[in-house]
């Protein structure tokens, strides 16, 4: 599996570059002048509320939408058919063809990513084993249950281990125990060298998948980049400080945005971490606390600061 | 080319394993089977000849019928019987029915039939004239006429009928060559609607389901659009092709091992000169409603944005399909109207009408050239079209037939 894609590797780092992209329908700005770069083997994830523009952004990055401004390149190349074979999507709509039966259907659009007849064969009884749907493998795609149509779905997308995976919301409407095996197939993809592009609604998820994360808001880029870098940038952070004193002063302290307080803890959000210094020096003259702890804030939190509303 | 071949035979496997694909290749090759044996079976249900009871005082009249039993039914025994016997036999089927003859004074004769079945007035009119014969015999002979001055009587003047065509090739059909046009025509054009409709709905179906199921995302992100349709629609053409071969080869078996000349002879029908020209013309109607059907209905097909509205969708192909069928059907004994010149010429419709007009003598060949011209014409327009609006509207969910033939048409990009 590595092999094939190792040989194809470029030696440039960023294989995906959107520059300056929008698409405007008629009165409407769907994206507008996004850009951004993703690493080979890297993965990506794409957070926003619904209508917010991840759809279309993935659709424009497949060439499906044509793109009003701005260019997407892959390895310095617009994206066409050419590169077909080489990429796996999965869309957010789910479907696949209702009468036809479960292996006719992974060969069927296997084929169509020009993968090889033996290929199929052996990829289909690993990833069908894998998957734990070994038994459905003759039934008909419309006498699945709805988390056995996703997998068959999923395993449609990256079956022919694409170099560059787009999934539109891959997880949502999953049980725990699919979501765990469905992203640990995402998580092995990801290892073996496949750049991965994923959308999701569950911060949890990309906070523990991804290596970058982008935040779009009704067609903008608002938050892009490394996830560890955007924590950082991220001025608000907060001091937990575990202890039974009220400490008043902390309040008075410039930078100190807003304190919370009960029996056992205070937390205070601060704008940089300069101020948790501050806030230390004045827990120190109270002597012994339980904990003292700078926390970086969750996507969660970032996601709600930028996107203004408490995400469903 | 591999990615066509992959969606070309999906399409041709399972439409060809498909259950009504059997079972209507099943029905007509069991039709195609008994019309050819329809004399057999015709005898098989003829319980011989009628047996037919004559009730009369005159024995006379009694030998008069009996000579000419012939012509009032054929091959029928005749016995005489009385009135009350008659009644019963016809009763307990011992006889298919009886004539109860009575003459009255004035020479005048009255039949009554008596039947289980209804009896039909061309029996009555066959009796009538019988009668009407043996009454002028009586007459005739209460007044001392010769058989020749009777003969002078009855004799009619002479009325015929010239057809002078307009054409030079025009050739006179006798009713047996027109009746056997007229047969492959009926057959023609109801087998030519099945198939073409069927399949057209099918093609409507296929890319409506993978436009609403959004299976075609992931499809056309492997494949180019265009590459897609093509072998869709070459799938499902082939289906039709393997189902037109298979009745050809049912048909030429049927004729090789049936004696279909004696039977077209029992029905009063032969073949003609026209009949070669017939079938030429139906085969590439036939072909050419294939295509321009399919192209139709795939375009049909993919502005649909919900499976439920492809009926709905499919209006416009129904419509055009219907009204070509029922002015052909109703067409086929009077082919020389106005309507169907202009209809024969009209693109969709021309396939069933110009079939229709092949069946007389009365069309010219560059007529049905020039209609098949404009066929392929509409072909090509209709597959721009189709190419146009299936990359266009594949993704795109509009309502509507109009929205979506504006994007097809205002496309900017």
């Amino acid at each position: 599996m590595t092999k094939v894609i190792s040989k194809e590797r470029g030696t440039h780092a960023m294989s995906l570059l959107i520059e300056h992209v929008t698409k405007k329908y008629k009165n409407f700005t769907a994206v507008n002048d996004i850009s951004l770069s993703l690493e080979k083997g890297k993965m990506l994830g794409f957070l926003g509320r619904n209508g917010a523009g991840k759809t279309t952004t993935f659709r424009m990055i497949l060439g499906l939408t044509p793109i009003t401004e701005g260019t997407i390149t892959y390895n310095d190349k617009v994206i066409d058919r050419s590169l077909y074979n080489r990429i796996g999507y999965l869309p957010e709509e789910r479907g696949l063809h209702p009468k036809m039966k479960v292996e006719d259907e992974l060969r069927y659009l296997a084929t169509l990513k020009g993968m090889k007849s033996k290929d199929i064969t052996k990829a289909i009884d690993y990833w069908l084993n894998r998957f734990n749907i070994k038994e459905n493998r003759e039934k008909k795609i419309e006498a699945l249950s709805k988390g056995n149509q996703q997998k068959i779905q999923l395993l449609a997308s990256m079956l022919h281990k694409p170099e560059l995976l787009i999934l539109d919301e891959p997880f949502s409407g999953l049980d725990p125990v699919n979501v765990e095996l469905l992203k640990s197939a995402v998580q092995d993809l990801n290892d073996e060298g496949t750049t991965i592009i994923y959308s999701s609604h569950r911060m949890e998820h990309v906070e523990e998948l991804c290596d970058n994360v982008c935040i779009l808001n009704k067609g903008e880029l608002v938050v892009s980049g490394p996830i560890d870098e955007v924590k950082s940038n991220h001025g608000h952070k907060r001091v937990v400080i575990e202890t039974e004193h009220q400490m008043p002063e902390i309040d008075a302290i410039t930078g100190v945005i807003a304190v919370e307080r009960n029996k056992r803890e205070i937390k205070a959000t601060i704008e940089s971490e300069m101020i948790a210094e501050k806030i230390y020096d004045v827990v120190t003259q109270y002597g012994f606390v339980k904990r003292f702890q700078v926390v970086e804030p969750s996507l969660n939190e970032i996601f709600i600061a930028k996107v203004g509303d408490i995400h469903e | 080319m591999s990615k066509f071949w992959a969606t070309f035979s999906l399409t041709y496997k399972n439409k060809v394993k498909a259950k009504s694909f059997m079972i209507f290749t099943a029905v007509v090759i069991i039709l195609m089977l008994g019309a050819s044996n329809i004399n057999k079976i015709i005898d098989l249900f003829d319980d011989g000849p009628d047996k037919v009871g004559v009730v009369s005082s005159n024995n006379e009249i009694y030998k008069v019928i009996k000579s000419q039993g012939n012509q009032l039914d054929e091959g029928a025994k005749f016995s005489k019987v009385s009135e009350k016997q008659a009644r019963s036999q016809v009763k307990s089927e011992k006889l298919d029915k009886a004539y109860i003859i009575k003459l009255n004074d004035n020479q005048k004769l009255s039949g009554k039939i008596l039947s289980k079945d209804t009896v039909s007035e061309q029996d009555k009119q066959k009796l009538k004239a019988t009668l009407s014969t043996i009454q002028t015999q009586f007459v005739a002979n209460s007044l001392d006429l010769s058989q020749g001055e009777l003969k002078q009587l009855q004799a009619q003047s002479d009325v015929s009928a010239e057809v002078i065509a307009n054409n030079a090739k025009s050739s006179n059909l006798s009713e047996a060559q027109k009746g056997f046009n007229t047969a492959i025509v009926y057959l023609g054009i109801m087998l030519m609607f099945f198939i073409i409709f069927n399949y057209a709905s099918q093609v409507a179906m296929e890319i409506a389901t993978e436009k609403t199921s959004r299976v075609i995302e992931m499809i056309i992100t492997s494949v180019s659009p265009v590459t897609h349709l093509f072998a869709k629609m070459a799938g499902v053409i082939a289906v039709a092709l393997t189902q037109i071969s298979i009745f050809v080869v049912v048909g030429v078996i049927c004729f090789l091992t049936f004696d279909i000349s004696d039977m077209l002879q029992g029905f009063k029908v032969e073949p003609n000169e026209l009949t070669l020209q017939l079938v030429v013309v139906g085969f590439v109607s036939l072909i050419i409603g294939i295509f321009s059907y399919i192209i139709l209905a795939s375009i049909l097909g993919s502005i649909t944005s919900r499976i439920e509205d492809i009926n709905q969708a499919l209006m416009p192909m129904t419509l055009v399909s219907m009204i070509a069928f029922y002015i052909s059907l109703f067409s086929v004994m009077n082919p020389d109207t106005l309507l169907v010149k202009i209809v024969s010429f009209i693109p969709l419709m021309s396939p069933f009408v110009m079939f229709v007009r092949a069946s007389t003598p009365d069309v010219a060949t560059w007529e049905i050239m020039v209609s098949v011209a404009l066929s392929i014409i509409t072909i090509f327009v209709l597959l721009w079209i189709a190419v146009r609006s299936y990359k266009d509207t594949i993704l795109s969910f509009d309502k509507g037939f109009v929205s979506s033939m504006k994007r097809i048409f205002n496309k900017k990009n």
